[in-house]
């Protein structure tokens, strides 16, 4: 079984994209280490990059966002093992179809790819767990994952200081990108201000 | 927040935001507590709409509180106005309280059956509640009184869109751009839906729109990116002919050149260098190139 962590850096952009547009669906990809794909098939996730707010059921701007990350993600060794989505409803957590499609379309290449729905009640500073469902592909069905803390005390103590301080107003996604290609959605940023020492 | 601004620079701020209908609740509040509301008598005639703007906004932040302030002066102003009943309305939503919002907006239409805007929160409380089969219906029906209504067209589109029934949506967008034939963006969202449906002739029409969106709007990037790749698609996977799949060439490789011309002047060269996306354009534009004389 896939063992699956995020670190601080790839955790928190997730919320703070949640955060940005509380009254739309957003989502996203999370990228691991490739060496530790193909050593151990183990997801560590270390970084991620917001992709959308607005229409989340249409393909060609995936498709765009998704070649372009792939090529950044070869320079980086890294992969696209994840995904990650909101939907626009507070109360909704469902596995919707747009989610499934990208899911098996990840684990056309990564085996151990994984789908997060978030939990849209959980995004706030005040949140002591996870914001989120894990969702692995296996016999050509998503099964919710049994495993629970992928991410450490202090990360979700880090996003929490982060949504306080309104940090998700600088959080650049694909579709700020489209909208203004000098917007860089690799979030320099937002690396930074994570990185802080609190 | 941590910069002081001006009062006449949170009213500025404000009424830009009405203007471009900007939502961000968070942002509106700060301004009203923080700038405003101690000199709201400098709003003259606009306080009103302010009023009406900061409720909303509060609604927003479940702010529950400064909305029903913001209610009581606009009710206390405008006594027998539908525009304020509707606030109300919206009150009920935000807490939950949808059978009362409804029994309200009923009542609205009941005293004039015109009103529009009671109708349309009908469907967002069904939406809200997760009922969107509901929720479609009662939308269609709507429009069949109100078929101008093109930002209805628009909202219904997108509940098709949650339910992934593109052909539904595809025909809601085609009423918007009968009656906004140039508005880039609604080209360039026809063209996605279509994309999306999939099959050589959906591409086609994407292929067409998606340029149709650029030559209204040479800026419009998504645009450029839908023509590259559904250009790219039809030269490869949904070839016909020689001739076919050599047009769509062309048409890939102009798409290319001007997007790489605006990564060129707008992305900075460590943004080009580190996401390495000209590589990746190039990289699919060679797809649609190595078709040879098959």
């Amino acid at each position: 079984m896939a063992d699956i962590t995020l670190n601080v850096q790839a955790y928190c952009k997730v919320i703070l994209h949640a955060a940005k547009y509380p009254h739309a669906g957003v989502c996203g990809v999370l990228l691991a280490e490739e060496s530790k794909v193909k050593e151990s098939k183990s997801l560590k996730f270390v970084d991620c990059v917001p992709l959308f707010h607005i229409s989340l059921g249409l393909a060609p701007m995936l498709e765009a966002a998704l070649l372009q990350i792939e090529g950044y993600c070869k320079t980086k060794g890294l992969v696209i093992g994840g995904y990650y989505q909101a939907n626009p409803n507070y109360d909704d957590q469902t596995l919707n179809h747009s989610a499934k499609t990208v899911g098996r379309k990840l684990s056309d290449h990564i085996p151990e790819a994984c789908v997060f729905m978030i939990d849209n009640r959980r995004i706030f500073p005040e949140s002591v767990s996870e914001a989120y469902k894990v969702y692995l592909f296996k016999d050509n069905n998503f099964k919710e994952s049994d495993k629970r803390e992928t991410v450490e005390e202090e990360t979700i103590q880090k996003a929490s200081d982060l949504l306080r301080a309104e940090a998700y107003r600088k959080l650049i996604d694909f579709d700020n990108h489209l909208d203004d290609l000098s917007n860089d959605w690799r979030n320099v940023e937002i690396n930074q201000l994570i990185s802080q020492c609190v | 927040m941590a910069t002081h601004i001006t009062f006449d620079e949170a009213r500025t701020i404000l009424k830009k935001m009405r203007d471009e209908q900007v939502r961000d609740g968070d942002m509106v509040v700060k301004l009203w507590e923080g700038f405003l509301i101690h000199h709201s008598h400098k709003l003259a005639d606009e306080l009103w709409m302010v009023y009406e703007q900061v409720c909303i906004a509060a609604l927003d932040c479940r702010r529950l509180d400064l909305a029903e302030e913001c209610i009581e002066a606009l009710q206390y102003k405008f006594p027998d106005s539908m525009r304020v009943k509707r606030l109300e309305g919206l009150f009920y939503e935000a807490d939950g309280r949808y059978n009362e919002a409804d029994k309200l907006y009923t009542e609205i239409i009941e005293k004039d059956n015109t009103n529009m805007i009671a109708r349309k929160r009908q469907v967002a409380i069904l939406k809200a509640q997760g009922k969107m089969a509901e929720a479609i219906q009662k939308l269609n029906e709507y429009l069949k009184k109100f078929m101008t209504d093109y930002e209805s067209w628009m909202e219904l589109c997108d509940l098709y869109l949650c339910e992934f029934d593109y052909s539904n949506a595809a025909f809601c967008m085609e009423e918007v751009i009968m009656s906004n034939p140039h508005n880039h963006l609604f080209h360039q969202k026809y063209a996605e839906i279509r994309y999306t449906m999939g099959g050589a002739e959906n591409m086609e029409l994407a292929r067409s729109y998606f340029a149709q969106a650029v030559k209204l709007n040479p800026n419009n990037t998504r645009a450029l990116n839908g023509v590259l790749l559904a250009a790219t698609n039809l030269a490869t996977a949904y070839s016909k002919g020689a001739k076919e799949k050599q047009i769509n060439a062309r048409y890939a490789s102009w798409a290319e050149e001007q997007l790489t011309v605006k990564y060129k002047t707008q992305a900075t060269d460590e943004q080009r260098k580190e996401t390495k996306v000209l590589e990746s354009l190039r990289k699919l534009l060679e797809l649609s190139q190595n078709v040879g004389g098959s």
